[in-house]
């Protein structure tokens, strides 16, 4: 994999502590901070929650991002902990159930018949739980292509990742939430 | 003609409104300035980590003790031991496992780590939290918590130094 030199340099300069680690952490919240949102807000659904749980994101990077040891692209780790820290949040106390939505995270067109009947959270629902199973660097693809509109050039850079796989991943992704959809809407 | 087209050309995201820059900004200083409120301490200087090592050290040698056999059979011997034998022994043993008989089993870096928590139990602060590991009972402290407690805090097992750990 290749390593981001963005990335890189923020790792870098936030191993040399004091006010360098804190400029590198405001360089990483300005880089991340708005995809990492859109993606805790579309299992959170609404802003207040996605405003808690991102805090919580951002204070287990700070904590651990001395150990971090580029393994994987630095927004797959973080994309990792903000999915962690998502469902457990909202696992606890059942707030699932509770959620105030701000608005619809998806749109359904006419032409499936599949889609005929089923309302828009139900589809989200699903479609949350089909990324999930994702393999999760299939999952991080799908989430910046699908949901964040990025190109694939964008991507690469962010995940040190040539094109080509990308391209792939997204396909692989694609075909395999088709398939969870239909298993699950033809029940 | 729609079955040609996969099912999510026809789910379309909505784009979400997202907080404009000063947002992440405050963020950011939000988390700066909490970390230095409470001083982020390595895990494996937190009281309660060593504890946990010291418990998983008790055990092995409890079984090393009641079996003689050797490691690769010690896990073995410890599924066999029953909750009520393990504290049983602890409770009549804990003061053999000295600093003495941890040194054996860890290097010299932790040992110094280890020396140095101790070294400062002395002051105010330090005693607060001696207190409160008191409190704690070592018969809750089993390896299930431990491991759920480095899952809590995103730790990978394979990314921990033994020779920092030593369990």
């Amino acid at each position: 994999m290749q390593k981001h030199p963005e990335d890189q340099h923020i790792i870098d300069l936030f191993s040399k502590g004091g006010n360098s680690a804190e400029k590198a952490f405001r360089i990483l919240v300005s880089k991340y901070g708005e995809i990492l949102y859109g993606q805790i807000r579309r299992i959170a659904k609404n802003h207040e929650f996605t405003n808690d749980i991102l805090q919580n994101v951002f204070v287990k990077v700070y904590q651990n991002l001395a150990s971090f040891k580029g393994e994987s692209a630095l927004y797959t780790w973080m994309y990792r902990i903000a999915r962690n820290e998502s469902l457990n949040f909202l696992d606890k106390e059942n707030r699932r159930q509770t959620v105030d939505l701000d608005e619809p995270i998806l749109e359904i067109t006419a032409g499936h018949h599949l889609l005929e009947d089923i309302s828009g959270d139900r589809i989200s629902e699903l479609l949350e739980q089909a990324i999930n199973q994702l393999p999760e660097k299939q999952a991080v693809v799908f989430q910046l292509k699908y949901f964040e509109d990025f190109k694939y050039s964008e991507i690469s850079e962010k995940l040190g990742t040539s094109e080509g796989a990308l391209k792939a991943s997204f396909h692989i992704a694609r075909q395999k939430i088709e398939a969870y959809l239909k298993e699950q809407l033809n029940h | 003609m729609s079955e040609e087209k996969n099912i999510l050309d026809f789910i379309q995201p909505v784009q979400q409104d997202k907080p404009d820059a000063a947002y992440f900004e405050q963020l950011a200083n939000q988390v700066i300035n909490d970390s230095k409120k409470t001083k982020i301490v390595p895990l494996y200087q937190r009281p309660l980590m060593w504890i946990g090592a010291a418990a998983v050290i008790a055990l092995i040698f409890v079984a090393s003790n009641m079996y003689g056999q050797k490691e690769e059979s010690i896990q073995l011997a410890l599924s066999e031991l029953s909750q009520a034998e393990i504290t049983s022994y602890i409770e009549n043993n804990i003061e053999d496992f000295d600093l003495t008989s941890i040194e054996d089993v860890v290097s010299a870096d932790a040992m110094e780590d280890l020396e140095d928590d101790l070294a400062i139990e002395n002051t105010t602060e330090t005693v607060q939290e001696i207190e409160k590991v008191e409190e704690i009972n070592l018969e809750n402290i089993d390896s299930k918590e431990i491991l759920e407690y480095f899952e809590e805090e995103l730790i990978e097992l394979e990314d921990i130094d033994e020779s920092e750990l030593f369990i």
